[in-house]
């Protein structure tokens, strides 16, 4: 009943090509924003501060329990009346926003695993605790996020493909204008999938390869 | 790396083909969507909502408008009971080339390339594209003002709204949204300059929202509504037209009509407070 034409694919090159550069575009800011996010509140999460504490819990535990669709449409309708995002920032900030909660566990979890002697030599030697924050934990720290932070902006290019319900421009976008106009769902939805594997796939190859140049400078 | 691309290909290559084992082409009677369900007395029906007054869902979650009805007649018509798949506007046309659901009743615009994916049935409904404003916009005389660069038009995505605003407004910029609703709401806080959606649609959004929002006098196009059938059915091509030429005009096509277009007493069934 149903006659494959994959020729769609071809003579519609373009329109993938422009919504997955867009995809990127969109991942790349969003994670951009979200990691300068996620260390603050990070940080915060172990703050000494009550206050900072108590906000920077806050934060993350709604973020981690509101859906990213949701999320996002809150953000467009409800944020959007006062703050006149439109769909381009809306979906960048809100990707930022949900990406950053994320991120601000991965920070957490980073400090913390840095063994406890570390601390406690650094402040022997004499330095202060944020001194032996900013020079001795942080850099060992940096090094224990690094690949959750990388699979996180993995996560953040997939998860783009929602913010499509707020007219962003993107690959999944594209593709539901495609079909509208085609009605070759079958083939588009194949080929978009597609894409978006590769996108991921050669992204985890590259963080694979930065990831043993890492082990071995620590060797 | 050669082994897992090698592999990925195969299962792509497996899946399709087993796709199209069951695709049989030719068109027999048998197969048709009207025997299939005399057969078992029962019609799949897909919609989608958010289309007033054509497609809405009440408080208890039933379908309801003039499509819901136009589809009730037919299937006591045909003496088989319903079941409504709900599916987004622009998943409708797949929905029914994958057999997913057996007829669309969505107020669909009869186009030549939709024709190409899926049959349809004669028109049932004649309609035009409008204008809808925000209430406090009173300088816009015509849809070429909505025209500039940094306007925006919000339209329901693979809607006909849709392809014609891609179509004509040349400098501002078309936002596709996912249903009217979604589009209106934009347009209410300011995210859009402008709505091009159906005649009908907009009346109704007018009718609940009153001086909040603008219609622009005339409209931009005139165009056919039909129901979608899986394409070359022919005896269900011809059996629904026979049904639409007893129904249309019919006491009870004219109560539906006079219901959910020249009334808003229904508004209160279907919004909730």
């Amino acid at each position: 009943m149903y006659m494959y034409d994959w020729s769609v694919i071809g003579r519609n090159m373009d329109v993938f090509i422009d919504g997955a550069l867009k995809t990127l575009e969109i991942s790349a800011l969003s994670i951009l924003i979200a990691i300068p996010i996620g260390i603050i509140f990070g940080m915060g999460r172990i703050s000494k501060n009550k206050f900072f504490r108590l906000i920077s819990s806050i934060y993350v535990e709604i973020i981690r329990g509101v859906p990213l669709l949701v999320l996002l449409i809150w953000i467009f309708f409800v944020l959007g009346q006062f703050l006149k995002l439109g769909s381009y920032w809306g979906s960048i900030w809100g990707l930022a926003i949900f990406a950053g909660a994320f991120i601000a566990e991965i920070v957490r979890a980073g400090i913390q695993g840095v063994p406890k002697g570390q601390m406690e030599a650094a402040r022997s030697l004499g330095m202060t605790h944020a001194k032996a924050m900013t020079h001795i934990i942080l850099p060992q720290a940096f090094r224990r996020v690094l690949p959750p932070l990388a699979s996180q902006f993995i996560m953040l290019i997939k998860d783009s493909s929602l913010v499509s319900v707020i007219a962003a421009t993107e690959l999944t976008l594209n593709a539901k204008n495609l079909v509208a106009t085609s009605f070759r769902s079958i083939e588009v939805w194949t080929f978009v999938a597609l894409i978006y594997f590769i996108m991921t796939f050669s992204l985890s190859l590259i963080i694979r390869y930065f990831e043993k140049r890492l082990l071995k400078s620590e060797a | 790396m050669k082994k897992w691309l090698a592999a990925l290909l195969m299962i792509t290559v497996l899946i399709i083909a087993g796709c199209s084992n069951d695709s049989g082409g030719g068109v027999s009677t048998e197969n048709s969507t009207i025997q299939k369900a005399l057969k078992e007395k029962k019609l799949i029906i897909g919609m989608s909502t958010g289309y007033f007054p054509f497609d809405m869902k009440n408080p208890n979650g039933d379908f309801v408008g003039y499509d819901a009805d136009t589809a009730e007649a037919l299937a006591k018509a045909l003496g088989v009971e319903i079941e409504y798949k709900q599916f987004t506007f622009d998943g409708l046309i797949p929905a029914l080339q994958t057999g997913e659901v057996d007829m669309v009743f969505a107020g669909m615009t009869i186009r030549g390339d939709r024709a190409l994916a899926v049959s349809f049935a004669d028109p049932y409904f004649q309609t035009g594209q409008a204008v809808m404003l925000p209430g406090k916009d009173t300088t816009t005389k015509t849809w070429q003002d909505l025209d500039v660069k940094g306007k925006k038009i919000a339209v329901g995505i693979g809607t006909t709204g849709a392809l014609l605003a891609k179509d004509v407004f040349k400098n501002a910029q078309v936002m596709d949204f996912e249903n009217f609703p979604d589009a209106a709401a934009a347009l209410a806080q300011g995210q859009a300059d402008g709505i091009v959606y159906d005649e009908p649609a907009i009346a109704v959004w007018k009718l609940q929202n009153g001086d909040k929002v603008r219609q622009l006098e005339g409209l931009i196009s005139t165009e056919n509504l039909g129901i979608a059938l899986k394409k070359n059915d022919f005896e269900t091509i011809q059996w629904v037209n026979s049904f639409l030429s007893s129904y249309l005009g019919s006491p009870a096509e004219l109560a539906s009509r006079e219901k959910w277009f020249e009334t808003s007493d229904w508004l209160d069934e279907v919004v909730e407070e």
